[in-house]
């Protein structure tokens, strides 16, 4: 039994996430290939990291929403959710299990559409192929990625709704994204210190996502080719870990969800 | 020993930031009996429901469901309700809800496709709950509430919005069913399809009886306390007692049940 493909079916029917998590990244990877590559010295190595590193970020936000979108709609669910825990065989972990499933799955398709993009537009843009270089690592880590951030937006959700009030969901639901944005936009221009690097989600993610598209380590400030490199091993130990204790948490606060009226959502 | 399949015990729900309880101190125990609870609009019906399937946290006092606490009852496949939320696990179509509630439950679809036929909702088959009419979502729920043969159904209103014809054949499934039911409903004149039921009747979140649905025509209400009551309750305008064939006013000849205990009083 498992409700990722019903799951995954009805996000990818969704209109409002495709806008965001493909059109709107496609029009990033617009503005990186033509307008932000401005003053970019001309040499294959600076043009693939260049390119290696937009493609990271913009993923890594792409994933974001996607995720974000899905635990959101738990909201609508409460009561459906209560129910089934108690009177169906659906328990916890395996709802958990079965939206990083779905998540997972949709990051993979996402992640392979931004690397096209990113392939299209860029290698149009410098005049030289610059393709993704290690397929089976783009997939390992999109499917990483994918199940990091349900299992993320899946616990913000049950404390919304059984700490908080509603009415923070609107405040709650950008977390990751925000995050995704302080974390990835350091890392490109900020030498963090490389034990933060391996502990925040956002930069394993973000570091395996551009070794997998340049095909070399990940450097702790990517903008800075010099700088010191990642372990990758180190990355995927990191992101692993955090999907475990999600996993676990998520599973432990949705047995214990409270059924919610989506009147309490209202801001106004 | 056979636990009840629905065992309530001096329950009592109150809503955050409510100064009065929507539920207020009932017991109920029921095994292998149908009962009908009867009672105007906000008098805590759906809430005492919400609360028998842990929906709602229980200010005070217990819930067993088949046996198990029901805060943390896990997996318990016999029990089944008509509320529409329930079934909004996610935006299918009614077709997909169909599978998944057959999946969730692991039951077979068959036999809720057919009634879906005989009720004439092929045609909803296509569109997800919010796109239905609203007798149209009630009549979804109440097939399902009554497939994969639950061993205890509640059921809220299941006849608000629904037409005459489905009303009756809805209630041919429901004699047919070997299930506890406790069914919630405001439309007295519902109660002659149920002779053999038992009654409740609720008002300000208590629970008044046990009477049987056949004597509805028997029953009447009076002011304070009479000898060889049935039943006596107390409401924020007085005390009342429910008699059987004389008393100041007949149960039955109040339309409305919000305003018999006012003219009574």
């Amino acid at each position: 039994m498992s409700l990722a493909l019903p799951y995954t079916r009805a996000v990818l029917r969704n209109p409002n996430l495709l806008f965001w998590g493909i059109a709107f990244m496609a029009f990033w990877f617009v503005l990186g290939a033509y307008v932000f590559s401005v003053g970019l010295p001309s040499n294959r190595a600076s043009e693939v990291g260049y390119t290696a590193a937009w493609f990271a970020i913009i993923a890594l936000f792409s994933l974001t929403i996607i995720a974000m979108s899905i635990a959101s709609s738990m909201t609508y669910g409460t009561d459906a959710l209560a129910f089934s825990f108690r009177y169906t065989r659906l328990t916890p972990t395996g709802y958990v299990l079965s939206l990083m499933a779905s998540s997972a799955a949709v990051g993979l398709l996402f992640s392979f559409v931004m690397a096209a993009l990113v392939s299209g537009l860029f290698s149009a843009h410098f005049g030289t192929a610059i393709w993704p270089a290690n397929l089976a690592g783009l997939v390992g880590v999109s499917l990483l990625s994918g199940a990091f951030m349900m299992g993320l937006g899946t616990v913000l959700v049950i404390v919304v709704v059984n700490y908080l009030t509603l009415r923070s969901m609107s405040f709650i639901e950008f977390v990751p994204l925000v995050l995704s944005y302080i974390f990835g936009f350091a890392q490109l221009y900020v030498a963090l210190p490389p034990l933060v690097l391996y502990l925040s989600p956002w930069n394993d993610m973000e570091s395996l996502l551009y070794q997998a598209y340049r095909g070399s380590p990940a450097t702790v400030t990517l903008a800075t080719s010099s700088s010191a490199t990642l372990s990758w091993p180190l990355s995927v130990l990191g992101l692993v870990a955090w999907v475990v204790v999600l996993v676990l948490v998520s599973s432990a606060l949705l047995g214990r969800i409270r059924s919610v009226s989506l009147q309490e959502g209202r801001q106004i | 020993m056979r636990e009840p399949a629905l065992s309530v015990q001096e329950l009592t729900v109150r809503y955050r930031g409510s100064d009065t309880d929507a539920v207020s101190g009932v017991t109920l125990e029921l095994d292998r009996d149908r009962v009908v609870v009867v009672g105007p609009n906000g008098c805590g019906k759906t809430t005492l429901l919400k609360a028998a399937l842990g929906l709602t946290p229980l200010t005070a006092g217990s819930v067993r469901v088949l046996g198990k606490d029901v805060r943390t009852v896990p997996g318990e496949l016999g029990v089944g309700t008509n509320l529409a939320d329930v079934y909004r696990l996610m935006t299918v179509p009614v077709d997909g809800l169909i599978s998944l509630w057959s999946d969730l439950k692991g039951g077979s679809e068959t036999e809720v496709r057919q009634w879906m036929e005989e009720f004439g909702l092929r045609s909803v088959l296509g569109r997800p709950l919010h796109r239905l009419s609203t007798g149209q979502t009630k009549l979804v729920g109440d097939l399902l509430a009554l497939a994969y043969a639950p061993r205890l159904l509640l059921l809220d209103e299941p006849f608000d919005n629904v037409d005459f014809g489905r009303r009756h054949r809805y209630i041919e499934l429901l004699a047919r069913t070997p299930a506890t039911v406790v069914m919630n409903t405001h439309e007295l004149e519902l109660l002659q399809a149920f002779p053999d039921w038992g009654l409740y009747f609720m008002f300000e979140g208590q629970l008044i009886g046990r009477f049987r649905a056949r004597d509805l025509d028997r029953l009447f209400v009076s002011q304070g306390t009479r000898q060889g009551s049935l039943a006596t309750f107390r409401t924020a305008v007085g005390e009342f007692s429910v008699t059987l064939d004389e008393g100041e006013v007949p149960m039955k000849g109040s339309s409305n049940l919000s305003y018999l205990l006012e003219r009574v009083a």
